[in-house]
């Protein structure tokens, strides 16, 4: 179920809140302040929801099988909508607001899609003025219906008095929404703006101006709006350029498209392809059972999983099902069973798929260069849910709900950050102090771990005896020690500075002892400081990026033998590969993989930099890099601007043959910007054919 | 300056691609796009992935020094107050707001939870909301709107010391239980 929906809310003393449903729960946050669940007060949340707000108020709505519920304030929670009185002129509704899956505010009413009768949704109800909780019928619910057969999709306000009408295949205008005496809108007309396409999702519209953009299942289309205020479809789809990308969007799928408009950028939420991601970690490890030929591996109930066979397997059996493909599935416990050839290890894989059916990309469209820029395609980050354009460090920023639950900020410093678990938890120990002499002073793993005992007036280590005779040596002995023997089983131990590194082997970290005492958490522990890495955490990942130039042909159609290609780059610590793709099927060639530029290395005759700053040189020109690895012993001396990035011309060979050349530069580490290309080429076969043979 | 996909390669005019993967077009360059981060908010003990279900998110506990007028500023409400013995007091922050029911506290890692505020055959616990005891008698429903709270109980069975010995606090809330762990070295 994951994220159900999320909304924007500004209390009545003006503070901005996040609110979002998940799991079947709501919760509310806001900048630096703690997240807190709003109550249902009993009612529940199964599927995706909504949010609109009326004035200080929040309604929740939660489709049209379950009536909505309306918070007041966070410490009521929500709660069923009870009608109240409207004032004079202000309507004279009867009837209770209607069960939906949305609703608009516009105008200081709601507007309500809503199925009157059967099962299709075409039907407006427009509350009284002021009044969220009755609509008069049928003088305010208006059907929207000449015998098509799509429900209403979306409702967009747009200009003072008119109304998009999203359907599922038609966009309607709805104008002069102009209350009259009674408070009823007796003098709007509604007019078919096109029938040849409507709006995919709930949300997926956005106002930009005076355009209302919205995605359809023909691309981003829009709308404007005339200097006389009459609204005016654009024919030509904004997303046309994009045919590659758009050509690959589940449509099956379309519900999920969103919208956002953030500093002069579209961002449109896509799934594209399989529309999920899937873990790498191949789960399917071990040998077959040598009588039974079954496999047992540990999964997570409830969880989705994708899995392959091998040449060796035969069934995966998961609860009461046998499948004998391989494909997707939902554990049914917390075990499935491979059957295979007995006594082999298994050739089947088995991955954990974190989000399925769901968007996995976003494409952005610049207005300031009119132009797309590509698509935003990044595995566990991209999977938006809900845009929201909220208020940080008082200034509007996009923020993503995705599906793993999380708020993230779009367009924010030079890395991704993601929340990962910790898949072999460790604990860094080191040595705060001179460690006293006794018998019992260290233990990695109090089952089978070596007990080292301490004897401080030795330099070295004398069998488990730590030399400890100072503090310096004390650290080194400490993992030369360990290098030697000592034991740590469950664990790896590496060198650190000041002291060691023990690594689990699993998932789990054995308990070991400092003084005989058992460490249960991080902290200074007598002689040593006890960092524990455990659990989950935020780790942080470049921002990978690919970018395919277009065909360069030399203006001349015969055949060519590229020679040499030049980039002109600038990149902060880059690891970027280039490969040449020519006229014709698959023919590409690699010209470099895994380019690097060293932080020390001058490209005129000079010494290479020391990477600690000692010299307080960092700004120094010619160098290849500026990346700088901060930590202890960095000297900042007058300063250093870490993020520097240097220019540099790529000359590189390479030999493919072809009418035209373009080139893709895919960079995974750090930051490489593309800021020129050119390519040397002489002339080729003049041969007549299907393809040249150089 | 950006990315056409339909048109071939070839007719393109300067300044257009073919395809890009998260970058950006500004200033006549194809350049990475920035980073995409967690709220800042979010993060610490105060991160919150919203689909965690079944259990107290972001726990983190922490030792107390418990103030010289000790008994006093608690209160009454005994046995959850101090009994004039030497006592030991911790704090605990949850990621969220969360709806407190009972905390046990496990010693050494024992399977049986020595002190309760729930259990009547074992040591209390009490809770204290801003230096206020939250649970003045024994209940496995408190029902505690709460985020940061602090948990004290005597040390008489353990002579007041808890050196060389950790805690394993469990605090049950209405959607799940959360865990931390005290070593006193």
């Amino acid at each position: 179920m994951s994220v159900q929906g999320a909304t924007l809310f500004s209390d009545p003393n003006g503070t901005e809140w996040i609110v979002v449903a998940a799991e079947g729960r709501v919760f509310v946050t806001g900048e630096g302040r703690v997240a807190r669940e709003i109550s249902l007060n009993g009612a529940t949340l199964t599927g995706d929801c909504t949010f609109t707000q009326t004035y200080d108020q929040l309604l929740l709505w939660r489709g049209t099988g379950s009536a909505p519920l309306q918070m007041i304030t966070f410490d009521g929670g929500f709660v069923a909508v009870t009608q109240t009185s409207s004032g004079a002129g202000a309507g004279t509704g009867t009837q209770v607001i209607p069960n939906s899956d949305g609703a608009r505010f516009f105008q200081n009413r709601v507007f309500v899609p809503f199925i009157y009768v059967g099962a299709k949704k075409d039907f407006v109800a427009v509350g009284d003025i002021g009044n969220y909780t009755r609509y008069k019928f049928p003088q305010n619910a208006f059907r929207f219906n000449d015998g098509a057969d799509d429900d209403i999709v979306d409702l967009a306000p747009f200009g003072r008095t008119s109304m998009a009408v999203f359907k599922q295949k038609s966009v309607r205008i709805v104008d002069n929404l102009v209350p009259d005496s009674n408070g009823d809108y007796s003098s709007a007309v509604s007019d078919v703006v096109t029938n040849t396409h409507g709006l995919v999702a709930r949300g997926a519209w956005v106002g930009v101006g005076r355009d209302l953009f919205y995605v359809s299942t023909r691309g981003v289309t829009s709308l404007q709006l005339t200097e006389e205020n009459r609204v005016k479809g654009v024919d030509l789809p904004l997303s046309t350029p994009l045919a590659a990308t758009w050509s690959r969007i589940n449509w099956n799928l379309r519900d999920k498209i969103r919208i956002g408009y953030w500093d002069n950028n579209l961002y449109v939420a896509l799934p594209l392809d399989d529309a999920r991601v899937v873990d790498t970690t191949n789960l399917a490890t071990g040998n077959y059972d040598p009588a039974s030929g079954n496999l047992n591996l540990t999964v997570t109930s409830g969880a989705a999983y994708y899995f392959s066979f091998g040449p060796d397997e035969l069934t995966l059996v998961n609860g009461t099902e046998t499948l004998t493909r391989s494909g997707f599935f939902t554990a049914q416990s917390t075990t499935v069973v491979f059957n295979g050839t007995l006594n082999q290890p298994t050739t089947a894989t088995l991955n954990y798929v974190p989000f399925y059916n769901c968007n996995t990309a976003v494409a952005v469209y610049d207005f300031q260069t009119g132009a797309w820029a590509g698509v935003d395609e990044t595995p566990y980050v991209t999977h938006v849910k809900e845009f929201l354009t909220a208020t940080i460090q008082g200034k509007q920023r996009l923020v993503a709900v995705t599906e793993d639950g999380l708020l993230r900020l779009w367009e924010e410093g030079f890395e991704d950050e993601r929340l990962t678990t910790v898949a072999n938890p460790y604990v860094d120990l080191t040595v705060e102090s001179q460690p006293p002499s006794g018998a019992v002073r260290l233990q990695l793993n109090l089952a089978t771990g070596t007990l080292i005992g301490v004897n401080a007036a030795s330099a070295v280590n004398v069998g488990t005896a730590w030399g400890t005779s100072t503090t310096a040596l004390a650290r080194t002995n400490l993992y030369s020690g360990y290098a030697g023997g000592w034991l740590a089983p469950g664990g790896t131990v590496s060198q650190q500075d000041w002291g060691i590194r023990w690594t689990s082997t699993t998932s789990t970290l054995q308990p070991f002892a400092i003084n005989g005492v058992t460490i249960m958490n991080s902290g200074a522990f007598y002689w040593a400081y006890v960092d524990l890495v455990t659990g989950t955490q935020i780790t942080t990942q470049s921002v990978s990026t690919s970018v395919t130039t277009r065909a360069y042909a030399m203006q001349d159609m015969d055949g060519k033998r590229f020679q040499q290609v030049g980039l002109r780059l600038v990149t902060w610590d880059p690891t970027f590969s280039i490969t040449g793709l020519t006229d014709g099927v698959n023919e590409t060639s690699t010209v470099a993989t895994g380019q690097t530029r060293s932080n020390t290395v001058y490209s005129i005759d000079q010494a290479a930099w020391v990477s600690s700053n000692a010299n307080d040189d960092h700004g120094d020109p010619w160098r290849e890099d500026y990346s700088v690895t901060l930590g202890a012993g960095f000297n900042l001396g007058s300063g250093v601007q870490p993020e520097l990035e240097q220019q540099s011309l790529v000359r590189l060979k390479m030999q493919q043959r072809g009418n035209s050349c373009q080139l893709t530069l895919a960079n995974t580490d750090g930051r490489c910007t593309l800021k020129g290309v050119e390519l040397e080429a002489i002339a080729g076969d003049r041969t007549m054919g299907t393809k040249y043979s150089g | 300056m950006g990315v056409d996909e339909r048109v071939d390669p070839e007719l393109l005019g300067p300044g257009k691609v073919s395809r890009a993967t998260n970058c950006r077009f500004r200033n006549g360059l194809a350049e990475p796009r920035k980073g995409i981060t967690i709220l800042p908010w979010m993060k610490a003990d105060g991160r919150t992935p919203f689909t965690d279900t079944g259990s107290l998110a972001g726990m983190a506990v922490w030792k107390v020094s418990p103030p010289a007028a000790y008994g006093n500023y608690i209160g009454g409400g005994a046995p959850f107050a101090p009994d004039g013995s030497p006592s030991a007091v911790v704090g605990v922050r949850l990621g969220e707001v969360q709806n407190i029911l009972w905390v046990d506290v496990l010693l050494d890692g024992s399977a049986v939870a020595a002190w309760s505020s729930a259990n009547s055959a074992l040591y209390p616990v009490g809770i204290l909301v801003n230096g206020v005891l939250a649970n003045t008698t024994y209940t496995g429903a408190l029902n505690l709107q709460a985020q940061s709270f602090e948990l004290v109980f005597s040390l008489s069975s353990l002579g007041g010391v808890l050196t060389g010995h950790y805690l394993e606090i469990q605090v049950h809330g209405s959607i799940g239980g959360g865990t931390g762990y005290l070593t006193y070295a």
